[in-house]
């Protein structure tokens, strides 16, 4: 399973640079969208352990991980941590992503990257 | 003494804030004054031990403040600090335009602290940098008049290039010197003889190429003649009188750890020589009275050169000696060259003349200098040469070669002299020249002022004085020497004085037949301006060489700027490009693709099944979203792309990112959604439409792109993938985490567990974080004039955009989902310790129920409806509890930043700790900035008029 995740993520991640390199600046801002998703999923598949169970803990103090999850082996909890924090913080550049798009768009009237010149010597 | 060196460089930043004003103008010359009579009083205590302070700077690096002053190095200083009086004092006079003046006399006195840091540095490393400083200011200095005169930049950018190139080199061989001697500290390296240290010809190689670009010798002396662009004071006290003898400083320095050897006396005496007669015999085709200087200064440093490559400190008298003289001399000359061309115009040897009755004082200055630069007697400037030829004398290198070439070098210089003299002043003056009169007419011309012969006057009684008060001087020369040495005026043998005389007549008969055997070059544009003096082309190869360099590195230049399309997609390109052939590389190289062969299948179950067509979902919405020109469905297909993602999350199982994923990614789409509705449609329409229009190869270009950042990224992540730990006990961390989860924090989920306390710190920035994104949403949104304008109470007035999906049945949904919302928010920030979810969910869920009503009802009614939304207000709260919550219970009882508390089990399966706090406090900020975000974005705002 891991392998097609890796194998997917590097697709993902392809199309998320093709976008990147579009004209049209909504576009670029998928990309963006795309490669965090990549990301994540990235993140998922270097998870230890292929769990069974969700990452929950039986009450009381156990010395052994079957003890404490009795019901199987359970997922690894640490990537689900960084994932969501990923997820957060991905979420935040996305918004100002938008907004600056947004305020190119006013001050250019054109949201074609060919037409942001501004860096032409 | 650090003060003292750091004391013109304070008077500096004084005139730099004080500016012009009038009474300051005379305070670097009185400072000088004070420095060197500060200086003098150091003479007597260094003549016997060294004076040596040390603050520490850097000790790691071996750097520190360290001023290392014996007789040697008080000599330089007080050279420094005297000729620096005069040259002030002079300067005063010399510049007209009070603006000038003022940057004339800030250069002047940077320059002085950096010139006192190298002669009186106590430790190498500091050394070098007030080294480089000094080159820096003389940059400045010769590009002085760089604004008006081309020639002016591009001689101070040739001077700063080779000196700096020098510096390098220097830096080098004091860096290979400190780590043979085991120290940075002057008096160590001093105290170590390095002369048969295996680094030995690297090092001295390394110090002489740093002290020869400094002070102009062949091959490398193009630079100085160049450097006469700057003012005439500049010239007299930087290349003339200071900065061009710091490489004659250190090799004298570094005499007693890297001298006395064959490798040294060859190097110094050859080049020292060579560049003594060359500089003699090109300053006689000099047709500009500073250009011939300028190539006799030259010539003079090379002597000095060579005194100082001379076995067993044979020529370091004579050395100290000619310093004192040399300095005296030509810096006298080259103010009387400013004060010249500042009352003439010109400074053309062919069309001076005359002037003995003009200008008087100069005359007499420079009559005395020029005499003193002969070596008639009984001036300083004889007493000079006949040390110098008497230290090559009989044959100190055992061949009479040296002897004969300072033979050769001082008749060529005696020449230079005496055509100073009777071209400028003896002659008479020759017929005016029409031509010149017309361009310049006599407006031009100044009254000789008196300060232009008094200041130089200065040093002429210097040349006069100085053999007649030997005693005076004599404890410095003993200091420098470490050993008492007699001074006298008549040398001890008749040989040298026979030389010396000989020389002066042959150098009289040469300047006499100077038409004859030394043609001048003849100048295409004498005027006041374009007099630079000109270079035999003979000397050409080194500054050949280096306006070859100067152009191809332009040449480089150009073709780096064609690269420079301006658009940003080319350089995204090509930055992605070459990171993903790096990647490639690196792949191959630690055998990636080796794993292709080895992968592990598993006979998949049904959740796998149903995770792979998942997969394909993602892939194919998001290839959807690539090829849909549509803005609004491409944007749902990526959409669904996320939904799917959080479909493979929930199966992993990893229910808590999988609702944070589904949650995110509606608030995505319908931010993105909101955001297009802002954009102007003709745009937006343009920019559809423009979506393929690029050529068939940029086409395949960004696809080849892709495909490698694929392979790559895939490759990488498969190498990972497959490498990771996948049994429990080769993960000790993940077991760890879910091992403590119930006893440290009380709660079931671990990954909620490691979200709020293991990594606590982590969600604290995260939160923070993501308000800081929103911030940055409101503020590149609202109106620019008025930031605050969207976060007002609504306007009364609707528009028709705001109500346009507005009516019963939508309302009445908005308002149940509301309720709904707001009641699943509540449980999630509860029972986040033991289902999914979690504050961060809470805020989510209830930021979306908001901007659902902003879908619905639009920005006005939304304010209307919700007055107790407050976005800023929520944000500001939510912080606040956060960091008391993390920060008050180490006041109370002393536990670590963040650290859970436990509050007791409470009813209905609830468990109460500071947790609890923590999550509120990330529910309440995160609904603040999703509702700050959306309420920016849906804020009709006047596009009307902005578009």
């Amino acid at each position: 399973m891991g392998a097609i995740f890796a194998v997917v993520t590097g697709i993902l991640f392809g199309l998320g640079v093709f976008q990147l390199l579009r004209r049209d600046l909504i576009k670029v801002a998928m990309g963006f969208f795309i490669l965090f998703t990549a990301i994540n999923l990235f993140l998922l598949a270097v998870g230890t352990f292929d769990g069974r169970v969700a990452p929950y803990v039986q009450p009381g103090t156990f010395e052994r991980l079957e003890d404490a999850v009795p019901n199987g082996i359970p997922s690894d909890p640490l990537v689900q941590a960084l994932i969501l924090t990923a997820i957060v913080i991905s979420f935040g550049s996305y918004a100002l992503l938008l907004g600056m798009l947004n305020v190119v768009g006013k001050r250019k009237n054109s949201i074609n990257a060919d037409d942001l010149d501004d860096l032409k010597g | 003494m650090l003060l003292l060196i750091g004391l013109p460089a304070a008077l500096a930043v004084v005139l730099l804030l004080v500016g012009r004003a009038s009474l300051l103008r005379y305070s670097p010359a009185v400072l000088c004054a004070v420095l060197f009579a500060a200086f003098a009083g150091y003479v007597p205590i260094a003549e016997t031990t060294p004076i040596s302070e040390t603050v520490p700077w850097v000790p790691a690096l071996g750097l520190e403040l360290a001023v290392y002053a014996d007789g040697l190095a008080l000599l330089f200083a007080l050279l420094v600090s005297g000729v620096g009086a005069v040259i002030a004092l002079y300067a005063v006079t010399y510049f007209d335009d009070p603006a000038e003046r003022t940057r004339f006399l800030v250069l002047l006195m940077a320059f002085m602290s950096a010139m006192l840091g190298v002669v009186l540095a106590g430790n190498v490393l500091t050394l070098f940098c007030a080294w480089e400083l000094t080159s820096i200011t003389s940059f400045f200095l010769i590009g002085f008049k760089g604004k008006k005169d081309p020639d002016a930049r591009s001689s101070a950018l040739r001077a700063l290039t080779v000196t700096g190139a020098g510096g390098l080199a220097l830096l080098g061989g004091l860096s290979l010197m400190g780590a043979a001697a085991g120290s940075f500290t002057l008096s160590d390296i001093l105290a170590t003889d390095l002369q048969a240290h295996p680094w030995y010809v690297a090092m001295t190689v390394l110090v002489l190429l740093g002290a020869f670009t400094k002070s102009a010798q062949v091959p490398f002396h193009f630079w100085l003649p160049g450097a006469m662009a700057a003012p005439s004071p500049a010239s007299a006290y930087l290349h003339a009188a200071t900065m061009v003898k710091a490489g004659v400083y250190l090799v004298l320095r570094l005499y007693p750890p890297l001298g006395n050897t064959d490798l040294w006396a060859y190097a110094l005496v050859g080049f020292g020589l060579v560049t003594f007669i060359w500089g003699g015999y090109v300053a006689n085709r000099q047709r500009d009275m500073k250009g011939l200087l300028a190539y006799t200064t030259v010539s003079a440093l090379g002597s000095l050169m060579a005194l100082a490559g001379l076995p067993d400190s044979l020529g370091i008298k004579a050395a100290l000696i000619g310093i004192l003289a040399h300095g005296a001399y030509k810096a006298a000359l080259f103010l009387i060259t400013g004060a010249v061309e500042h009352a003439t115009g010109t400074r053309d040897l062919d069309r001076l003349g005359g002037l003995r009755h003009t200008m008087p004082g100069a005359f007499a200055v420079a009559l005395v200098s020029a005499l003193s630069m002969a070596g008639v007697p009984p001036l300083l400037g004889f007493m000079a040469k006949d040390v110098f030829l008497e230290a090559h004398f009989p044959d100190p290198l055992g061949s009479l070669l040296p002897f004969l070439g300072a033979f050769v070098g001082s008749a060529l210089v005696v020449a230079a002299a005496f055509t100073v003299l009777w071209q400028v002043f003896l002659r008479p003056a020759p017929a005016p020249d029409a031509h010149h009169d017309e361009h310049h007419g006599h407006d031009d011309h100044h009254h000789a002022a008196p300060m232009l012969a008094f200041a130089p006057g200065v040093l002429a009684v210097m040349s006069v004085l100085l053999p007649l008060a030997l005693p005076l001087w004599q404890p410095l020369i003993n200091g420098a020497l470490g050993k008492v040495s007699e001074l006298y005026v008549f040398p001890e043998h008749p040989e040298p004085l026979i030389a010396s005389l000989a020389a002066l007549a042959v150098g009289w008969g040469l300047m006499r037949t100077r038409g004859v055997w030394a043609t001048a070059k003849p100048q295409a544009t004498p005027s006041r301006r374009r007099a630079k003096p000109a270079l035999p082309p003979r000397t050409l190869t080194a500054a050949g060489a280096y306006d070859a360099l100067i152009a191809g590195v332009d040449r480089v230049g150009d073709v780096a700027l064609k690269l420079q399309s301006g658009r940003i997609r080319y350089y995204l390109a090509i930055i992605l490009g070459t990171l993903a052939l790096l990647i490639v590389v690196l792949s191959v190289q630690l055998g990636n693709i080796a794993l292709l062969t080895q992968l592990r299948f598993s006979t998949p179950g049904v959740t796998d099944i149903v995770k792979i067509g998942l997969l394909v979902l993602m892939v194919t919405g998001t290839l959807a979203s690539i090829l849909i020109r549509n803005h609004l469905i491409a944007v749902l297909s990526l959409g669904m792309a996320g939904y799917a993602l959080g479909g493979v999350f929930l199966l992993e199982p990893a229910p808590d990112v999988a609702l944070v994923q589904i949650l995110v990614e509606t608030l995505g789409t319908v931010m993105l959604m909101l955001m297009l509705g802002r954009l102007d449609i003709k745009m937006r329409i343009r920019a559809q439409s423009q979506l393929w229009d690029s050529s068939r190869v940029g086409r395949w270009r960004d696809i080849g792109i892709s495909v490698v950042i694929a392979v790559a990224v895939g490759l990488v992540a498969l190498s990972v993938v497959e490498q990771r730990p996948t049994r429990a006990e080769d993960n000790p961390i993940a077991v760890w985490h879910l091992l403590n989860t119930y006893p440290m924090i009380k709660v079931q989920d671990a990954v909620g567990a490691i979200v709020t306390d293991f990594r606590g710190t982590d969600t604290l920035l995260e939160i923070a974080v993501f308000a800081t994104a929103a911030l940055g949403v409101l503020f590149l949104l609202s109106n620019p004039k008025n930031p605050n304008e969207t976060m007002q109470m609504p306007r009364v007035k609707l528009t028709p955009h705001d109500s346009s999906i507005e009516n019963p049945l939508t309302t009445l949904v908005s308002r149940l989902a509301l309720v709904f919302a707001l009641l699943v928010a509540f449980s999630h920030w509860l029972y986040g310790g033991v289902q999914p979810g979690d504050g961060f969910t809470a805020g989510v869920i209830a930021g979306l129920a908001i901007s659902l009503s902003y879908v619905v009802r639009g920005f006005d009614r939304t304010r209307k409806f919700f007055p107790w939304v407050k976005p800023r207000r929520f944000v500001l709260v939510g912080l606040a509890i956060a960091l008391t919550n993390a920060v008050i219970y180490g006041l109370i009882n002393g536990s670590a930043f963040l650290r859970v508390q436990d509050f007791g089990d409470a009813p209905a399966g609830l468990h109460f700790s500071s947790t609890l706090v923590f999550e509120l406090a990330i529910a309440l900020t995160v609904f603040g900035a999703v509702t700050m975000i959306m309420d920016t974005i849906s804020h009709p705002g006047d596009e009307s008029t902005e578009g």
